[in-house]
């Protein structure tokens, strides 16, 4: 007797099927479980989650629901890995309440409500949504002190039918890769503020900043503040966190104990192109401009906190061509890389001996 | 010919590809000033008259980036100069006057202010090549009276004796930027 043939091609949309049914129940089981689970007397991890570059072109997911399956897959993520993440009603209390908008400046007050609400920890994760990926940049700080513990980045792929999948085990590998990225640090704090754009969206900036971090935080067993902290501080007190004078200098060394502030400025080089700052949640109709970036300069320079003079300076230059490889193969560098590339360039500038004064 | 006459032709050579090569720049240094008072010094924006918006704010830190190199003076934090600018209601694009330099210099409590003023940025036609190219010049000015202790303009590009000989890429803009600013404060320093 002839058996029915087994079509492979159904049997694997089943299956996926299957698990993409299955997948929202087993993200909200992970937090809802750790939350009861949270030991007393320990701090919990307040996650936020953050898009930007977001509307455009994806057209495979909903934004709301991209936002709330990243919220919980980072919060099951935090869970399975012995964290306790605040529930997510009391971080949308705590944004609502110090209308915490995006993660570029967290304010003093904020810090503290999040001591009064239980947390220690902070979890950012900055969601950049192009054409046919997601880019997740995140970073974990103490909301004591401003001290970032690690900072680290990821990817994937968005088409398809399994991007629900490819998106949750990208934001797992995430934290995975913030938890292994801690390490003890000591010293007098570095204080790198936010990287300031001219000729560049918010969006870019904020990647540069996050290749700024990693930069600092791979090279350095010194603490390092978070640039949106430190930005917070200065704000909260009527200082441009973008150009800071004297006050705002003495500000980050009374209260930090910051003995320099780093600053960078990321500088088109198209003599054409401004690109004007927009809300970031706004969906946009053109493409993304973090996903072409130009070629740039990147501007460092460090100032004592005490004197208010510039220690030192240094430049890059980065060029957006692609790289020719071998056999005149090109590679091409996602914005991300560039300006990655860029910034560790500038940082192991300043870092060489004999060139800082 | 004689060994002499070859010597001669090739000093001649030699000197017409240097002279090819030979920066251009026009400096001038107050006679009557004695430039040992001067310990703190702030850089104030620069004058943006290129078609590039953001040529003077590209230049600007290559400026001071050179400027610490020379580790001759303490530069105050541009951040700081800007705020003092601000309250002094000063905007980037406004030349100077000397009461407004006096008044800069009690702000920020430096000796002397450098200023700038980029006059082209970008790409120059050299015969049949494209070459980045840039003209500057920069100013130091003593804050006691306002008065010019320091000018120089410079013109630089990115064509070489070399590169016109066996062809190649123009340096980068950034790379011109710097030989420029590079050489107008080797005629200070």
């Amino acid at each position: 007797m002839r058996r029915p043939s087994r079509n492979p091609f159904l049997s694997r949309t089943g299956a996926a099927a299957a698990v993409l049914a299955l997948l929202p129940c087993l993200t909200v089981a992970g937090p809802a479980v750790a939350q009861d689970a949270a030991p007393d007397g320990v701090g919990r991890t307040c996650v936020l989650l953050f898009m930007a570059g977001a509307g455009y072109g994806s057209g495979v997911a909903d934004l709301a629901d991209l936002r709330a399956l990243g919220e919980q897959e980072l919060a099951g993520a935090l869970a399975r890995s012995g964290d306790a993440p605040l529930p997510a009603d009391a971080t949308l209390d705590l944004q609502r309440r110090f209308r915490v908008r995006d993660g570029r400046l967290l304010t003093p007050l904020f810090l503290a409500g999040l001591d009064s609400a239980g947390a220690q920890r902070l979890l950012i994760v900055h969601l950049y949504v192009g054409r046919d990926g997601i880019e997740l940049a995140g970073r974990t700080l103490r909301a004591a002190t401003g001290l970032v513990e690690s900072a680290a980045s990821d990817a994937c792929a968005l088409g398809g039918d399994a991007w629900r999948i490819d998106f949750a085990t990208a934001c797992r590998r995430l934290v995975a890769a913030l938890a292994a990225a801690t390490r003890p640090r000591t010293g007098e704090p570095v204080a790198p503020l936010a990287v300031h754009p001219l000729g560049f969206d918010a969006a870019t900036a904020q990647i540069a900043t996050q290749c700024l971090l990693e930069a600092v935080l791979a090279d350095t067993v010194r603490a390092v503040l978070d640039p949106a902290v430190l930005g917070g501080a200065l704000a909260a007190e009527g200082i441009d966190p973008r150009r800071p004078d004297r006050s705002g200098l003495e500000l980050l060394a009374g209260s930090f104990g910051a003995p320099e502030a780093t600053m960078v400025e990321m500088i088109t080089r198209d003599p054409d192109l401004i690109v004007q700052a927009t809300d970031d949640d706004a969906p946009s109709s053109g493409p993304a401009s973090w996903e072409t970036v130009r070629s740039f300069s990147l501007h460092l320079r460090a100032v004592d906190t005490g004197t208010g003079l510039v220690t030192a300076a240094f430049d890059v230059d980065q060029d957006n061509r692609p790289a020719a490889g071998w056999f005149g193969n090109v590679e091409s560098n996602t914005p991300r890389r560039l300006i990655a590339a860029a910034m560790h360039r500038l940082w192991d500038a300043s870092r060489q001996p004999g060139k800082v004064r | 010919m004689e060994p002499r006459v070859w010597k001669r032709i090739a000093l001649a050579f030699g000197l017409a590809a240097l002279a090819g090569c030979a920066p251009q720049t026009v400096h001038f240094v107050h006679p009557d000033v004695d430039l040992g008072f001067v310990r703190r010094c702030a850089v104030v924006p620069f004058q943006n008259l290129s078609s590039d918006r953001f040529a003077a704010a590209r230049l600007q830190p290559v400026f001071l980036a050179e400027l610490l190199q020379t580790e001759a003076l303490a530069v105050v934090d541009p951040g700081a100069t800007l705020v003092a600018y601000g309250r002094l209601g000063l905007g980037p694009d406004t030349p100077l006057t000397p009461e407004q330099v006096v008044a800069l210099g009690e702000a920020l409590e430096v000796q002397a202010i450098f200023t700038g003023a980029v006059e082209d940025y970008g790409q120059r036609r050299s015969g049949g090549d494209q070459t980045n190219a840039i003209t500057a010049s920069f100013s130091m000015l003593e804050t006691e009276t306002g008065t010019m202790v320091w000018n120089a303009q410079v013109s630089r590009d990115g064509s070489s004796f070399w590169r016109k000989l066996f062809g190649g890429d123009s340096a980068s803009q950034y790379d011109v930027s710097r030989r420029a600013v590079r050489d107008a404060l080797e005629s200070l320093f």
